[in-house]
């Protein structure tokens, strides 16, 4: 208010000639004004700093932290596997990527980057781009994108000296995983693979980076939260153009646990050995495309032998198979990517007598005397009440059997008369309608043939049973499904169950192939353990008919191909008819007017018949019971009796075992 | 012939070498990241700036000895040379960040535009000073403004707005303390309001509309144009009360920050000393500067009054647009801190400058005031 008016007073006075004093005064006067101007200038700029470093200095203190500390996700290792005495099956390799992390390019200057690493890593500049930009629509910039894989020795050591020059370009270390052997545990262990797409979205929630593996196939898929380990987090201090100065704080990652499978690897690379050759023996007569041997412990359910052949080389798939040869695997004969054992279902032929057998035995439609005649014609004509005749063929003109001998020579009518009845036979039959299609279903149901055995390997399918409801359903029908054709299939896995059960007193075990879970510092996480998940409902005295059965099939029946004296086994072979053209093909002989074989193979069996411990199945497409399976598992009994457990696993003495493609040694 | 030299203003001496010295400190620390730590870092940044605070020690020791009153007659021959070298830069200026602004001469940078503020200061308050009633009539006014516009034009057109503006904020604070009536302040000031859209439209170049845009929008392009901006603010907000402790500033040492020992060097500070760091800059600065205006008070003539005032706006102004820059207030406009920022012609500068101050100081009357 002083100022304003001493102002106005100098403005009275305005054409009046100053004397100098008076000057000074004013310039003096003025000049405190431009003191005040000052401090309201430093007075702006402190309130700016109190606004920006004390009332939001936390907010910038985190936009600082932003800045320069980055969270990297540490790689846990994964869980190695071993066989059932810890003789190893994989490894981790290093491997080296080139990668770029998005959001460390230098801005506008992007293409500069791709063109220089082009020139190093030889991926044209366009692919880099491209890649850049799809990692980007699917995640955010800060997690690297891969360029280029298995980098050599000396692309790496030019990029880790011109990285300075390439800022968003980075070089990360992988572990690859390894398998000693590519193609012998094909589809137990399976294979890990980079994420898919839709697998990246499924699971980016549990720590998976864009970059990771996981199992795709066998154990490996199955087990992956076992194997794969907890990732690390490491907090590291980064400058503007990306660059690691220094770690500020880590949380190491938890490396995966290790799996014993039950498996022995010897015993696993012999029974490979003899199915390869047996099925490459047969090929002039039975063509087979696939083959199946698995051989279990009756009592735990543990796996000791898993092949389904054709494998494949498990290794083409770790850091990412080609196009080509993954079209190649797709198109192979007999679908090597398919574990025949557990993935596919097939009729299971004359091996499901056992199980209509005991059906039979414990309805009282069938005694041990039971005592039944097929005609010389071994044909059961049966004269419907219009009229009609149909005939029922059986395999032989086997005479007059009893109940132990109908199931050792496999006698077709003597279980279509068992299934479904067969009033008008010739000397005396089963009345109608015998078990019938209800109870053989529901025995089926109790030997596990309707579900999957959740053994511990992934895709598994079940066979399928009718139960006769359908409408329009037929007796003949039943007749088929009692000798394991027609509506009925089976998966191998689920044969060899069911020959446990028959060998152990009844007991439906629960397979598995891995025996323990051991952590990385090899304390054991999870014990080996035995489930028994169901019971068949049989009397022991009717079970030992049916194993009496079995062993006289191999000493003397149907399955004698299979018998390896002294060695007590007992078996069940199993030829069966399929396709389309079933009612077309004749009798006894299993070469279609097309030429085409369409029968399967099987044989299950168990050892020793006096105190069962292994169960054997062999399943074989376009084989045959008595002449392609049986005799494969008798060289594979041969081989477990009196090699195996006698003290000499590897009887050809070769120093490294002869096995298909990419044996290398363990 | 000195006076008396205890009429020296050893406060204001102190309170540059204070200043000197700070900024020696933040060089250091600011310039750790850009040339290696240890050794290098002094070879390079903080040695040379130390040399040329010993030669501005010595020049400020000669300017002393050597009456002020002098450049009022040197300051017409002066001036003439400075329009002359700011012309050549023009033409033959070393060019940086876009703009033309110094001469290399024997590997020092020569900044013509430094010296040309101290020479329109002496030759404004030599007009002003000659005959006091020129300024009252319109002719005067618009003379005074013509003088201190032709260097101004100058150095707008390498482009250095920042600089420009410091002309015209010396001339502006000149004319007001010599006496210059409200009618011509006023009609100055409502014209530059209604230039003010022509300006933008028209008179800025394309890199100062860029600059402006990215001062109102950082976030924009957080990594491009607005990446300065958002690092400064980021840097000097997180400084907080105390800072981070000089050196251990990650904005500074990771290098977040460009340009930290010259445009940014506040933000060092802010980041690494703090609020309280700021304060302690912002006393010095005060003291400097109120003791240069005391100087102004006390000149026994009108010339070094000018002169003096003349001093401190150009001071007051450069580091009020320096600071204002660090903490959002203006565009991004590359002035140096003076005493602070590493640069030879500014600090330089900044010593004749102090230099000359002093000898208005130590040939000052006895008295300051005459009568009351």
């Amino acid at each position: 208010m002083g100022l304003f008016s001493r102002e106005r007073r100098w403005r009275t006075r305005p054409r009046r000639r100053q004397d100098p004093a008076d000057g000074t005064r004013t310039s003096n006067r003025r000049l405190i004004v431009v003191r005040m101007v000052i401090v309201l200038l430093f007075c702006v700029l402190s309130l700016q700093l109190i606004r920006f470093q004390l009332l939001s200095g936390s907010h910038y203190q985190l936009e600082s932290e932003d800045n320069r500390v980055r969270l990297v996700a540490i790689a846990p290792s994964r869980g190695l596997i071993f066989d059932r005495n810890h003789v190893p099956l994989v490894q981790n390799v290093a491997s080296y990527t080139a990668v770029i992390v998005p959001a460390d390019l230098p801005s506008g200057h992007e293409s500069e980057v791709y063109y220089q690493l082009s020139s190093v890593i030889g991926v044209p500049p366009d692919v880099i781009q491209q890649k850049v930009q799809d990692a980007l629509s699917r995640a955010d910039p800060f997690t690297p994108v891969p360029i280029k894989e298995n980098l050599d020795q000396r692309t790496v050591l030019t990029l880790a000296e011109l990285r300075h020059t390439l800022p968003g370009v980075d070089i990360s270390y992988d572990a690859v995983r390894q398998y000693n052997d590519a193609t012998l545990f094909s589809h137990v262990l399976g294979y890990v693979g980079k994420l898919t797409a839709d697998q990246y979205s499924r699971y980016k929630d549990r720590g998976y980076q864009l970059n990771d593996v996981m199992g795709q196939a066998g154990v490996e898929e199955t087990y992956e939260d076992q194997l794969r380990g907890t990732p690390g987090e490491k907090q590291v201090e980064v400058d503007p153009s990306g660059r690691v100065i220094r770690t500020l704080a880590q949380q190491p990652a938890k490396p995966g646990n290790n799996l014993v499978l039950t498996i022995d690897a010897t015993l696993q690379q012999h029974v490979t050995d003899i199915l390869q050759r047996q099925m490459q023996a047969n090929q002039a007569q039975y063509p087979s495309r696939s083959a199946v041997a698995i051989m279990m412990d009756v009592h735990t359910g543990e796996i000791l032998a898993y092949v389904s052949l054709p494998n494949y080389d498990v290794n083409l798939f770790t850091q990412g198979i080609s196009d080509q040869d993954y079209q190649a695997l797709l198109n192979a004969p007999g679908d090597p990517l398919k574990d025949h054992a557990i993935q596919d279902q097939y009729p299971p032929g004359s091996t499901f007598k056992v199980i209509t057998a005991a059906a039979a035995l414990e309805t009282g439609v069938a005694t041990k005397n039971t005592t039944l005649t097929v005609p010389p014609t071994r044909r059961y004509d049966y004269t419907g009440p219009n009229g009609v005749v149909t005939s029922f063929y059986d395999w032989a003109a086997l005479g007059t059997l009893d109940f132990l001998h109908g199931l050792a020579m496999s006698s077709d009518i003597y279980f279509y008369c068992l299934s479904a009845g067969c009033p008008q036979l010739p000397g005396g039959g089963v009345p109608s309608p015998g078990v019938g299609p209800a109870n053989l279903a529901k025995w089926d149901k109790y030997f596990g043939l309707d579900a999957p055995t959740a053994i511990d390997l992934p895709g598994e399918v079940s066979g399928s049973f009718s139960d006769g409801s359908a409408p329009g359903w037929t007796f003949p029908q039943t007749y088929f499904e009692g000798i394991g054709e027609g509506d009925n299939t089976a998966t191998p896995i689920q044969m060899v169950r069911a020959a446990a059960a028959i060998a152990n007193g009844g007991y439906l075990v629960q397979p598995h192939v891995v025996r323990e879970i051991d952590d990385a510092n090899g304390n054991v996480v999870q014990p080996p353990q035995t489930d028994v998940v169901g019971r068949v409902p049989i009397s022991q005295q009717n079970l030992d008919l049916i194993r009496q059965g079995m062993i006289m099939a191999v000493e003397g029946g149907s399955a004698q191909t299979a018998w390896e004296p002294p060695l007590k086994i007992a078996g069940k072979t199993g030829t069966a008819e399929y396709g389309s053209d079933l009612a077309n093909a004749p009798l006894g002989d299993n070469l279609t007017q097309n030429g085409v074989y369409n029968e399967h193979g099987w044989f299950i069996s168990f050892a020793p018949y006096d105190n069962p411990q292994v169960a054997l199945v062999i399943f074989q497409d376009r084989g045959n019971g008595a002449a392609t399976a049986a005799p494969t598992a008798k060289l594979i009994w041969d081989y477990y009796f009196n090699d195996y457990k006698a003290g000499n696993p590897n009887p050809d003495a070769s120093p490294t075992p002869s096995a298909g493609a990419g044996t290398a040694g363990q | 012939v000195i006076r008396d030299l205890r009429r020296f203003d050893y406060l204001m001496l102190l309170a540059a070498l204070a200043l000197v010295g700070y900024g020696l400190a933040l060089i250091y620390s600011g310039s750790i990241a850009l040339y290696g730590s240890g050794h290098a870092a002094l070879t390079h940044a903080v040695f040379k700036q130390a040399g040329f605070a010993a030669a501005g020690l010595l020049l400020l020791a000669l300017l002393v000895a050597f009456d002020y009153r002098a450049w009022s007659t040197l300051a017409p021959a002066l001036y003439a040379i400075t329009i002359i070298g700011l012309l050549a830069v023009l033409v033959l200026g070393q060019r940086a960040f876009g703009s033309r602004r110094w001469f290399a001469v024997g590997g020092l940078e020569l900044q013509p535009s430094e010296l040309a503020k101290l020479v329109t200061i002496v030759l404004l308050a030599r007009y002003l000073a000659d005959d006091r009633e020129r300024l009252r009539t319109a002719r005067g006014f618009l003379t005074t403004l013509g003088l201190a516009a032709l260097p101004a034009a100058l150095v707008f057109v390498e482009p250095d707005l920042g600089t420009a503006l410091v002309f015209l904020a010396v001339w502006l604070g000149m004319v007001y303390v010599a006496g210059a009536r409200f009618k011509h302040l006023v009609t100055f000031a409502g014209t530059c309001i209604a230039a003010i859209p022509f300006a933008l439209l028209v008179g800025l170049s394309g890199y100062q509309k860029e600059r402006f845009s990215s001062f109102i929008d950082p976030g924009k392009d957080p990594l491009g144009a607005g990446f300065n901006i958002l690092q400064a603010q980021i840097s000097i907000g997180s400084g907080g009360l105390f800072g981070k402790g000089l050196t251990h500033g990650p904005q500074t040492q990771l290098a977040y920050l460009r340009t930290q020992t010259t445009d940014y060097i506040f933000s060092v500070l802010g980041e690494e000393l703090g609020f309280v760091g700021a304060m302690v800059l912002f006393f010095l600065f005060l003291v400097l500067l109120f003791r240069g205006l005391r100087t102004a008070s006390r000149s026994q003539d009108d010339f070094g009054r000018y002169v003096a005032t003349g001093i401190v706006v150009m001071i007051v102004v450069q580091l009020f647009i320096n600071i204002g820059v660090n903490v959002r207030l203006f565009p991004v406009t590359g002035i140096p801190l003076p005493f602070i920022s590493q640069g030879g012609s500014s600090l330089l500068t900044m010593f004749v400058a102090v230099g000359i101050l002093q000898s208005i100081a130590v040939r000052r009357r006895a008295t300051p005031f005459r009568s009351g």
